[in-house]
């Protein structure tokens, strides 16, 4: 079993050239093997919280744990996967050694790393593509390359940070149905940053929607549609009544008219 | 069909600088046949008659300069480096070693060479500390600023897999710092043979830049030339070296996308 993730009265204050307080009080839970959405608009702490559970920043007051314990250990075990939002592959290293970086990083040598770049470039849909180097792929391309990087040292926590943000809809959606389709068949706790209502709705078991200033949990909603998703489900009655509850929540009741026609990407 | 028309072209550009320059020296010669030229500016005959008199001197002392060249240059380039690394991996001492750096790029090489010829004679070593000295701060500045040119989402991606700062600097730093190594050794390598030859200056008894001053002090213009059209070459050669390392490293392709 996959390890679980949570945050108790998290809070992270920037002292810089002024006090900016990004989260306050963030409590979130996920069991392992879930999969969890963040969602909320820009600048209201959801990279920083991710950071934070990654051990890339620490938090000034509270606590996280990975599996019960400190991120640290998670982090010095090689146990979280993090995809950016720009695949920030390597440019001088061709897509197959993009994906081996962390095991060159963990000193795995010989025999056990073979094939094992290419197996996971088969299942982001990548195949053939290992000798390529990063500039020569699209953007969605790219991202996939960076999702197999991440899942080569099969990490207990998947994080993401707007993976798909910079993506175009129709090659965001199919995406969505491979991170799915990778996260079924890996098992790893996963935690995804998005702007999309709809994305997180597709994806996720619970979606976490944030409010800024002081960057908090608003509100958690479960998401009641079985697995595996599809894209049908997007159409059905019950996801529309988690968007609809995930939109209130981010808006508050407000029905001012000059908001109504807001498309769902304006979020971000 | 193509290729071989891009050969033509390319051959043709590459030609046409060299028949310029040969129509130059033809003018020359000829004005200077009439007596046309001031005394300062010899025929190309004349240059070549210097040259052509005894070649094996003017070799043996193109030579001197361009060893002691190298061998400064490599050294400036591994301490540099070296340097750079340090600064990158142990952010206290960075502030330190630039600081250092910026006050031997300072001190004028001019005055400090007599004092080095106090210290060790009028000998190869002290032209190599001065050819070390003129091209070590271009070699330091761009090893630090590539080192640190690394975007921050990947010096984060390592951290996320918890990289030493070693294979940070192994895999992400050094390989990121490439283009900026490279264009300051275009820049270093033909400082260190103007190092070379400043120090020569102060009476070596070897190199291009001594037999430059000597064919000064005797008014025999024609060698003085001769001399300077080495010391010309000399710095050309040391750059398209650089030039051609940077072309092996970096292939076409990967330099577009590092920018
Ligand atoms: N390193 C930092 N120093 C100072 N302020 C920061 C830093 N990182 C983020 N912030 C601030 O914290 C807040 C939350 O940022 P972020 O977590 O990136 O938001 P989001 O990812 O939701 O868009 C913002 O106001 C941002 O300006
Ligand atoms: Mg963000």
């Amino acid at each position: 079993m996959s390890q679980s993730l949570s945050a108790r009265y998290v809070g992270k204050v920037f002292d810089g050239r002024g006090r900016v307080v990004a989260l306050r009080d963030v409590n979130m839970e996920v069991p392992g093997g879930g999969f969890a959405a963040i969602i909320g608009p820009s600048g209201c702490g959801k990279s920083t919280l991710l950071r934070i559970f990654a051990d890339l920043l620490q938090p000034t007051t509270g606590t996280v744990a990975i599996g019960g314990g400190a991120p640290q250990n998670a982090r010095r075990t090689k146990s979280i996967g993090f995809v950016f939002q720009s695949a920030t592959l390597l440019p001088w290293r061709t897509i197959r050694r993009n994906v081996e970086l962390p095991l060159d990083v963990a000193g795995e040598r010989g025999r056990s790393r073979e094939g094992r770049a290419d197996a996971l470039l088969s299942l982001v849909g990548l195949d053939g593509f290992g000798d390529s180097l990063p500039h020569q792929l699209s953007g969605g391309m790219q991202q996939r390359a960076a999702i197999a990087r991440a899942l080569i040292l099969k990490p207990e926590i998947l994080l993401l940070d707007e993976p798909f943000g910079a993506l175009d809809e129709i090659t965001r959606q199919r995406m969505n149905l491979e991170l799915l389709r990778i996260w079924g068949e890996t098992k790893t706790t996963a935690v995804l940053v998005t702007h999309s209502i709809a994305e997180a709705v597709l994806m996720a078991d619970r979606v976490f929607v944030m409010t800024p200033r002081p960057g908090t949990i608003a509100k958690a909603v479960d998401v009641p549609l079985e697995r595996p998703r599809t894209l049908q489900m997007m159409r059905t009655p019950a996801f529309f009544d988690v968007v609809n509850e995930l939109r209130d929540a981010l808006f508050g009741t407000e029905t001012e008219p000059a908001l109504e026609p807001l498309p769902l990407e304006a979020v971000s | 069909m193509s290729e071989t028309a891009s050969w033509q072209s390319r051959l043709a550009l590459s030609a046409a600088p060299l028949l310029v320059i040969a129509a130059l020296l033809l003018a020359i010669e000829i004005v200077a046949r009439g007596g046309g030229l001031p005394m300062f500016l010899p025929s190309p005959s004349a240059v070549w008659n210097a040259y052509a008199g005894r070649p094996s001197v003017f070799w043996e002392n193109l030579w001197a300069t361009t060893w002691k060249s190298m061998l400064g240059f490599a050294i400036a380039m591994g301490l540099a480096l070296v340097a750079a690394g340090l600064g990158v991996v142990a952010h206290r001492i960075r502030e330190p070693i630039y600081r250092t750096g910026v006050f031997v790029q300072a001190v004028p090489l001019i005055a400090l060479t007599p004092l080095l010829v106090v210290w060790f004679g009028n000998t190869a070593r002290t032209h190599v500390i001065i050819a070390a000295m003129s091209s070590y701060f271009p070699m330091l500045v761009a090893g630090m600023q590539g080192f640190r040119a690394a975007a921050p989402q990947r010096l984060e991606l390592m951290a996320v897999l918890s990289a030493s700062r070693w294979q940070t600097l192994l895999y992400v730093q050094i390989p990121n710092a490439l283009p900026y190594l490279f264009a300051g050794l275009k820049i270093a390598a033909p400082l260190a043979v103007l190092g070379t030859i400043t120090a020569e200056w102060t009476g070596a008894d070897r190199g291009i830049g001594a037999m430059m001053l000597y064919a000064l002090f005797s008014y025999n213009v024609p060698t003085v030339w001769l001399t300077v059209i080495g010391a010309c070459g000399l710095s050309v050669a040391f750059f398209l070296f650089a030039a051609c390392l940077e072309r092996l490293a970096i292939g076409p392709e990967t330099l577009g996308a590092t920018r």
